[in-house]
């Protein structure tokens, strides 16, 4: 298993070297040339000179590449023109948010995708199971941003039993930064008031952004574990007088499992990505806000940054998801 | 049906030439209409491709189409008059959306034509060809897949401009990785197959063999990703446009109408609901036309 | 004295399966005892229910689409058509285990050999009294001695090795141990050499063998290899397409088999020594179980064939003493059916 993980994880450097060269080929490729590119759309000649000869843009496309893989070592990802900030330290304030955002999300569609799943395919063809297979279905085909929109309007605007939008209200301070999350850190100091506030805020975006994934995982879920319970390995199973709940929740499920965990790697990846779309919505302070309201102000360097950043994101999860897929099922470890 | 019988006397019209593939294909029909999701989908997509087509020639207020201004109508309710009531300088929702229909369905094709026009001869290529060459591609394919499509398009599209126009070229990059994949591992397994095997050693040149036993065996799913994607594409646009990255105002693209509609909540809701609800009514279309054909397909049809 | 009951009491048993297609008439009055600590081997080519007879047993088939609509299955005297499912629970490991056939596919993956075999030990103790249940150790210990009962090496290293680690014949005595864990009085083999290379094949028949003769146990044979069957079992029965064509003595089947189909079978295998001559098949496929003949289920390929044969069902006939037969050629009074 070590031997399996040392690989998987000089894969994964590799990889990351890959996106700095995607990244990097990016604004190179844009038909601005980089310096005025990074110096944005209301610099002056000057500026732009300037910029030019402070990251070396002049020089030949190799030294270019050699000093963007120098920076990017030392934290040097740019400066914002909008905030004025570094990049790297406006991803640290801004990352959290997302992170908190993402996670909560992930947790609902896995928390209630899998049994889901399991009941739907125990209960084929019931009232239960076509239900679930409707949701799953056109889950995936709701835009996240029109569905948080939706959700605004019905229960923040006309229901009024949620909150419109941002992290916390108004009235409440945010907890002392441990974690950085809002809902951790009020938990670990009791400030029950600012918990179910920051949890409050945090219901809409989460449903908003989990749907689609929630719909997917579901449904993979339920047609792996139809086919779990048709193999043979069941028969004998039932054939010593095995639980029940054993034979389903161990015995097929650990079967079922495989696909439904490459599943749900692959719909994180549409949840980090949607992040930009439900953070708009919802004015939620992370870093998809923070790429949009870049893009919008043409402000070039910190898109790269969080492009970095979810790509990043992104791997490591997909990491986790190969660990995960290898210590279930021996055969892959072997196989390399 | 189809009589082996040596006796009967050979027709060679293209019918009896093709007898067994037309077969085939009632065979797939047949097996798809007893699907109810997938003729539901079938139904969506009709819907969105006659639209597309002659949607423009039937809207009830074409003048709003080209951009009229009627401030007289703005912001009104849906009503019989306007089915999804009127924007911020009265033009009709609905004719809008409508037109809309055609610049969406231009957008799925192409993005969907250029990243199966790059992804499937790539693919074919690294499962065929095997050595350093597959290596190379599907590493870079690889590092593609690892980024979120949305943001890595934000990030091309940021490059590039904001434009309808730039945010297509951005997400047929971002998307023609996921074909190569497919059709590679697919690719793979066809390679393995006997008659392929059988038709090497019987000393066919390799593009026969690409046409004549890989390509059209590749078909099927290329079909199932393609209709899967055209829903998927269509959202990936409009949440470009959504943005502010895609489609400009006043072009009428779902995404960027219902970005400004999003100022108009909540008293004139209609605005930002109907576009989106047309978004998800196609996307599904597509997803269930993608299901239908991939359990017509896969004869081990999933839990059906 | 009184006639002992027999372990085990297939009383004309007629089994239907619903399928999309129609009503199957799969078994269609299986009638043939077994008494404890007998060998009985069940032969036919596939396709012919003997398989399905002994998930019948089990109650292995689901439900629903297949039901029993005559006759029953006496185990020791009770009919497990009639009993509840909680009460079959109670049966299946305990009274009467399953070796099914093929150990790729019939062991989890995923899951240890120790795991799956403990999982087995484990269901077993429910039905002991709590006092004397085992503990986990227990239970492994256990599990290691049913290892070395089925004769695999290094028992305590197998508990941590996954499935595919193992070869075929280790992974069929995996399952054997599996079904020896509850010491139930009667095993029921599915095919269970089907599966392995000729060579395991001998082995895994051996040990069949070896526990049969030690622990006294009763066994259902099933294959479509009559070579397998009579090198275990000294009685055999012989079906075709859901009815029972013979039921004799191995060595008096295999010397005067009287049934057309059995003397069939026997022209059809392939003899080591002596002259052959040529190998003769049995021409002609099984019946379409959707619309049955009328009348014998082997009238259609029968060299022997006659009018009647079309017409009416042979009743099952004692032609020699422990030796019946059902076939027209073999008229006399039909044998005792409680069920009719």
């Amino acid at each position: 298993m070590a031997i399996y993980i040392g690989k998987r994880l000089a894969l994964l450097l590799a990889m990351l070297f890959g996106l700095l060269l995607i990244t990097f080929s990016i604004s190179h490729v844009a038909p601005g040339d980089p310096a005025s590119l990074a110096a944005g759309p209301d610099a002056t000649l000057q500026m732009v000179e300037q910029i030019r000869q402070e990251y070396g843009l002049d020089q030949p496309l190799p030294i270019q590449l050699g000093r963007y893989l120098m920076g990017v070592v030392r934290g040097d990802f740019g400066r914002s023109v909008r905030t004025n900030h570094d990049v790297l330290d406006d991803l640290v304030t801004y990352f959290p948010a997302t992170f908190e955002l993402v996670v909560f999300s992930i947790l609902i569609a896995i928390v209630l995708g899998i049994p889901l799943g399991i009941l739907s395919a125990l209960g084929q063809n019931r009232w239960f199971d076509h239900l679930a297979r409707v949701v799953s279905v056109s889950g995936v085909a709701i835009p996240m941003f029109w569905l948080g929109l939706m959700l605004q309007l019905l229960i923040a605007l006309d229901l009024g039993l949620l909150p419109l939008g941002g992290r916390l209200g108004l009235m409440s301070t945010p907890p002392q930064p441990i974690t950085h999350l809002y809902l951790v850190d009020s938990l670990l100091q009791g400030q029950w008031r600012v918990f179910s506030d920051a949890a409050a805020h945090l219901v809409l975006p989460a449903v908003a952004l989990c749907f689609p994934a929630l719909a997917s995982i579901i449904r993979v879920n339920r047609a792996e574990m139809i086919e779990a319970l048709a193999q043979d390995y069941i028969v004998t199973a039932r054939a010593h007088s095995i639980s029940r709940l054993r034979t389903v929740c161990v015995y097929a499920l650990k079967n079922a499992i495989l696909p439904t965990l490459a599943m749900i790697g692959l719909r994180f990846g549409w949840m980090l990505g949607g992040t930009v779309l439900v953070e708009s919505v919802f004015d939620w302070p992370g870093v998809g806000l923070y790429a949009t309201q870049s893009a919008i102000s043409q402000d070039f360097q910190p898109i790269m940054g969080v492009t970095l950043l979810i790509g990043t994101c992104f791997m490591l999860s997909n990491l986790l998801i190969d660990l995960t897929y290898a210590w279930i099922d021996p055969r892959t470890r072997e196989a390399g | 049906m189809a009589s082996l019988d040596e006796s009967a006397p050979p027709a060679n019209g293209w019918r009896e030439r093709h007898a067994p593939q037309l077969r085939q294909l009632r065979l797939y029909w047949h097996t798809y209409r007893r699907s109810g999701s997938a003729m539901l989908g079938l139904f969506l997509a009709i819907v969105f491709l006659l639209l597309a087509a002659i949607g423009p020639a039937i809207v009830p207020y074409p003048e709003d189409a080209a951009g009229a201004v009627n401030l007289a109508q703005k912001l009104q309710p849906p009503s019989a008059a306007h089915w999804f009531g009127t924007d911020e300088v009265g033009n009709d929702i609905l004719t809008r959306v409508v037109v809309g229909t055609r610049l969406s369905l231009a957008i799925a094709l192409i993005i969907t034509g250029v990243a199966a026009g790059i992804g499937v001869p790539l693919g074919i290529l690294a499962g065929y060809r095997g050595g350093w060459l597959r290596e190379v591609i599907m590493r870079v394919t690889d590092v593609f897949l690892a980024v979120p499509g949305l943001v890595l398009a934000i990030a091309i599209v940021a490059a590039l401009g904001p434009s309808i126009v730039n945010a297509i070229i951005a997400l047929s990059l971002v998307w023609w990785p996921g074909y190569v994949r497919l059709i590679e591992s697919k690719t793979l397994s066809l390679k393995g197959e006997s008659y392929v095997e059988a038709a090497r050693l019987a000393g066919a040149s390799t593009p026969r063999i690409l046409f004549s036993h890989i390509l059209p065996n590749c078909l099927s799913p290329i079909l199932v990703k393609a209709s899967m994607d055209m829903g998927m594409a269509i959202l990936a646009a409009a949440s470009l446009g959504f943005i502010g990255l895609g489609a400009q105002p006043p072009t009428p693209e779902w995404g960027a109408m219902i970005s400004i509609g999003r100022n108009y909540l909540p008293t004139w809701w209609w605005y930002a609901t109907f576009p989106g609800l047309v978004i998800y009514l196609t996307v599904l279309g597509f997803n269930l036309v993608g299901d239908g054909l991939r359990d017509v397909f896969d004869p081990r049809s999933r839990g059906r | 004295m009184n006639e002992q009951i027999p372990l085990l009491a297939f009383d004309n048993l007629r089994l239907d399966i619903d399928t999309f297609d129609g009503r199957l008439q799969i078994l269609d009055g299986i009638t043939f005892e077994l008494a404890a600590h007998e060998t009985l081997g069940i032969v036919g080519e596939t396709g012919c229910g003997k398989s399905v007879t002994v998930r019948s047993l089990l109650r292995l088939l689901p439900m629903p689409p297949a039901r029993f609509t005559a006759g029953a299955i006496r185990y020791k005297g009770t009919d497990l058509t009639k009993v509840s499912e909680g009460a079959m629970r109670r049966l299946r490991g305990n009274e009467i285990a399953l070796i099914p056939q093929d150990p790729m596919t019939y062991l989890n993956p995923l899951l240890t050999i120790g795991r799956q075999l403990t999982d087995v030990i484990a269901a077993r103790q429910k039905s002991e009294p709590r006092g004397t249940r085992l503990d986990r150790k227990g239970q492994r210990t256990r599990a290691i001695e049913l290892l070395t009962e089925v004769q695999l090496p290094h028992p305590e290293r197998l508990l941590d090795a996954y499935p595919h680690a193992l070869s075929g014949g280790m992974r069929q005595r995996v399952l054997i141990s599996m079904a020896l864990a509850g010491e139930p009085a009667l095993l029921v083999a599915d095919e269970p050499t089907t599966a392995l290379d000729v060579t395991i094949q001998g082995q895994v028949l051996r040990l069949i063998h070896q526990l049969v003769e030690r622990l006294g146990l009763a066994v259902v044979l099933i294959s479509h290899d009559l070579g397998v069957v009579a090198k275990v079992c000294r009685r055999i029965v012989v079906m075709y397409a859901g009815t029972i064509v013979e039921d004799a003595p191995t060595a008096r089947l295999l010397e005067s088999p009287l049934h057309p189909y059995t003397q069939g079978l026997l022209k059809a295998i392939p003899k080591l020594h002596g002259d052959s001559g040529k190998l003769q098949g049995i021409p002609g496929s099984i019946p379409n179980l959707l619309d049955p003949p009328r009348g014998c289920r082997f009238y259609p390929r029968c060299p022997l064939a006659m009018d009647v044969c079309a017409r009416e069902k042979p009743p099952a006939v004692e032609a020699a003493p422990g030796h019946r037969v059902a076939c027209h050629h073999y008229p006399g009074p039909p044998v005792e059916a409680v069920y009719e």
